[in-house]
């Protein structure tokens, strides 16, 4: 091999070896940027919260979550709620972990909602999409309050 | 035609001998650097998800708290008749660590890594199972207390224990 024909190998190899650099950067970075790894920790704990809430509240209710969960999956089942993206991977699923008292039973799941549901019913904690008539049902008597409380 | 690097090496002349070595050489101290550079970034964005994703611990703690004031299968009190609970009164008949097992209670063996509480009220010291007095903060509320009917106001200092390795 002459001179110019390595060098000319060596270009190649150089060029192969910065596409990659640049590749695995670029791959890292928009990961990021996408924010979805970030979204779905944000949402698992909020949940998470959300069922700690719940076992607090004396009496039954039903809250309508605020925010929309198009495009995710929630499973909430026994001490767990995990929350993934539909279509990705298992391994990429962010779970929580809570408490309950004892005698309490949390289940449930949504997906790809943009009305999640969370209901406690005496000692039993259900994540769901909402019904159409359950939320508006609470609706009339939130509007009429002081204050004009409504939404969620 | 198929050529072993040894094949190749002889065929190259002396100046493409040591322009390859040389490029080898640099070629392996960049990798290096490359490499340290790519997880380098990987860990600086890791530690930035962290920040984003991270929530107080005080308000993770009142979080998990809010049960014990306002929760009747916690240390609410609830009136016998009516069946109504009063969230922010408790009950000084659940005053005891057997009530505080059904309320809050964590694994034997892995429990100490979780958030455990220890509760000060009424000169009595109750504490969640795996709760061993390293406390890392307290949260304070204005309860009423209720013992048999006779209501006083009083403060129930709450212990939180974050984890221990």
């Amino acid at each position: 091999m002459n001179n110019k024909a390595s060098a000319v190998l060596t270009l190649i190899f150089e060029l192969v070896a910065v596409v990659l650099v640049i590749g695995m950067v670029y791959s890292i970075a928009s990961g990021f940027a996408t924010s979805r790894t970030v979204n779905k920790i944000n949402r698992a704990e909020d949940l998470k919260m959300w069922v700690n809430v719940l076992v607090s509240l004396p009496g039954d209710v039903v809250i309508e979550n605020s925010k929309t969960f198009e495009d995710y999956y929630i499973n909430l089942y026994g001490d767990k709620i995990s929350v993934g993206i539909v279509g990705e991977n298992k391994e990429d699923v962010i779970e929580r972990k809570f408490i309950l008292p004892k005698g309490y039973v949390a289940e449930g799941f949504a997906n790809n909602v943009t009305n999640l549901c969370m209901t406690k019913k005496g000692s039993y904690i259900n994540f769901r999409e909402c019904s159409k008539t359950e939320v508006k049902s609470f609706s009339p008597e939130l509007e009429s309050g002081p204050g004009g409380v409504g939404g969620s | 035609m198929v050529l072993v690097a040894s094949e190749v090496l002889s065929r190259m002349n002396k100046k493409a001998q040591f322009e390859a070595a040389r490029k080898t050489i640099y070629w392996m101290v960049s990798g290096v650097v490359i490499a340290m550079v790519v997880v380098g970034f990987a860990i600086v964005i890791a530690g930035y998800k962290n920040k984003l994703t991270e929530v107080p611990e005080e308000l993770d703690a009142k979080f998990m708290a809010l049960r014990f004031t306002n929760s009747e299968d916690c240390l609410a009190y609830q009136d016998p008749i009516s069946g109504r609970v009063i969230p922010g009164m408790i009950d000084t008949n659940k005053l005891t660590n057997a009530q505080i097992d059904l309320c809050y209670l964590t694994e034997n063996k892995t429990g100490h890594h979780v958030y455990n509480f220890g509760f000060n009220i009424a000169g009595k010291f109750i504490r969640t199972n795996n709760f061993y007095n390293d406390t890392d903060f307290t949260l304070q509320y204005d309860v009423l207390l209720n013992n048999g009917g006779n209501v006083t106001q009083d403060t129930l200092v709450i212990s939180v224990q974050r984890s221990i390795p």
